[in-house]
């Protein structure tokens, strides 16, 4: 548990590395795109790459809080060292807010994949793109994206005080719609549609749980960092 | 010459011609036709435009196999193509049993066709193999026979998709009788001048050319004659996205996407989709009583 400290103190350099770590994904696609190596369907490729980053990414940031609640549990169920009190566990959501900028990132570079090989810049297509149930679901989701990402930074969560965090409970209905964009847009269910909502759903039934049973509310843990 | 086609398909026109040149060179036509042989016409025709078949053979819509139509070529290895049986039956005078090696007496074909798959990816293939009416008239349909259809290769033990419900399993697709009989419909038995991979349908497959690819039906193993249109595999699973026509339509989009624009495998950038697969004028031919826009 001594590397959990380390990392604890360390809380930039977990930052760089988790951003290095975004990132990386990025320099594979364009290493691919420059080589002309994306398979046999490079459009597909292209569009599949982005947008199942984005969501790993999201499953990612999503999953911190609870995680965070699950490790607590075993350091106390097992009576280990260190790892019991909520400060320890610091450097897990110090990635927060990069990582959702990340989202935000693969998110739109998936759309405009979208828009400049599917639609060819034509407003007529969009528009007629628009009533299709996955693709409304895309707007939105990136609508909501974009609002998260616009008040992301520190000045923006001073200035919206308690709105901030209610604007910010977007995230929730976001995860479900992003499931429902892969739903909607597949043929038959496929193996990363399991996958991604068993994850989602887990996520999703832990924040339910923890909050409609006063018994599991711990008051100390607010999702924000805790000094010791 | 102008040639009404998608580029990179044998026009139905020019292998229409193919007996009448050879029938003139025969007679010692005058003209000078040594130099302008459909074959050679064929080839400077589509040579540009056809898919490498490195790409062809390795993205294959296979549902027998696998939903991924890049394991397709692996999983599918194991096929036993010999021997192999094609049962014709049904309303025709004369039920057959043909064993694939049978084919070599029938007139062979040599086609150039895209093929369109419903999801929006095309292919240019060269194809190989007879055409489907030669068949079917040698089983000698009877005047109340109006469809055909066609039954895929059942075996879960080879075919491990088929171990899963995904469809109606086995694959089952039907044509009407005077599309079926249409000189551009073929049953192919090869590609790229060589045995037809089993990822790609071995070892005898149907090709429509002016259709979405699920039509095209792979492994056959029965052809009946109906007086009925009978229910395909696609129709029973989601007939609203993958009707009994599925004639090639940019102008009807599927429930989910447009078909406006297809891409071709190896592209990145869509082109636009022709009606009918650039055989349009089979609207006046085959479907001039019809509403093309109903026959999805």
């Amino acid at each position: 548990m001594s590397f959990a400290a380390y990392l604890n103190a360390h809380c930039a350099l977990v930052n760089r590395c988790c951003w290095l770590l975004c990132i990386s994904p990025a320099i594979y696609l364009l290493h691919k795109y420059h080589s002309q190596d994306m398979g046999i369907n490079p459009f597909e490729y292209l569009l599949n790459f982005t947008g199942h980053t984005a969501m790993l990414i999201f499953i990612v940031t999503y999953a911190i809080v609870p995680l965070r609640r699950w490790i607590l549990a075993y350091c106390s169920w097992r009576k280990l060292p260190y790892g019991k009190r909520l400060s320890d566990w610091n450097f897990l959501l110090a990635n927060r807010r990069m990582l959702g900028l990340n989202v935000f990132y693969y998110a739109s570079l998936h759309l405009l994949l979208y828009i400049d090989l599917e639609l060819d810049y034509d407003g007529l297509s969009l528009i007629e793109d628009l009533p299709r149930v996955f693709i409304a679901i895309a707007w939105l989701s990136w609508g909501i994206l974009l609002l998260l990402a616009l008040t992301s930074p520190k000045m923006m969560q001073k200035k919206l005080k308690r709105n901030w965090q209610k604007l910010h409970l977007c995230i929730h209905p976001l995860a479900l719609l992003l499931w429902l964009h892969l739903y909607f847009e597949a043929s038959t269910i496929d193996i990363y549609l399991l996958i991604y909502g068993g994850i989602l759903i887990t996520l999703i039934f832990h924040r339910i749980v923890v909050s409609s049973y006063p018994a599991f509310v711990n008051k100390r843990d607010t999702g924000q960092k805790v000094h010791r | 010459m102008k040639l009404n086609t998608t580029p990179g398909c044998t026009p139905e026109k020019t292998f229409m011609q193919h007996r009448a040149l050879i029938k003139q060179l025969l007679g010692l036509s005058l003209l000078p036709l040594a130099t302008f042989t459909p074959q050679a016409q064929c080839t400077a025709l589509s040579d540009a435009s056809i898919t490498p078949e490195s790409l062809s053979t390795g993205y294959n819509n296979y549902l027998e196999f696998t939903d991924n139509k890049k394991v397709v070529r692996h999983l599918s290895r194991n096929m036993q193509l010999c021997p192999w049986q094609v049962r014709i039956s049904g309303l025709v005078e004369k039920p057959v049993i043909l064993d694939i090696r049978q084919l070599a007496s029938f007139e062979q074909v040599h086609r150039t066709y895209s093929l369109r798959c419903v999801e929006g990816w095309s292919a240019v293939i060269p194809w190989s193999g007879v055409m489907l009416k030669d068949l079917l008239f040698m089983a000698k349909p009877l005047p109340n026979a109006q469809y055909v259809r066609f039954i895929g290769h059942y075996d879960p033990a080879i075919m491990v998709g088929q171990r899963r419900n995904t469809l109606d399993w086995p694959y089952t697709e039907g044509l009407r009788l005077d599309e079926a009989t249409h000189p551009l419909t073929i049953l192919a038995t090869g590609m790229y001048n060589k045995a037809l991979p089993s990822q790609n349908g071995a070892p005898i497959r149907l090709v429509v050319p002016w259709k979405y690819g699920y039509k095209s039906i792979k492994a056959i193993t029965e052809i009946q004659l109906l007086e009925k249109q009978p229910e395909t595999t696609w129709q029973k699973f989601n007939g609203d996205e993958y009707g009994f026509f599925g004639n090639v339509n940019p102008d009807i989009a599927h429930p989910r996407w447009s078909q406006k624009k297809e891409v071709r495998l190896g592209e990145m950038r869509k082109r636009k989709t022709k009606l009918l697969n650039g055989y349009g004028h089979l609207q006046t031919s085959l479907y001039h009583h019809d509403d093309l826009l109903q026959l999805f």
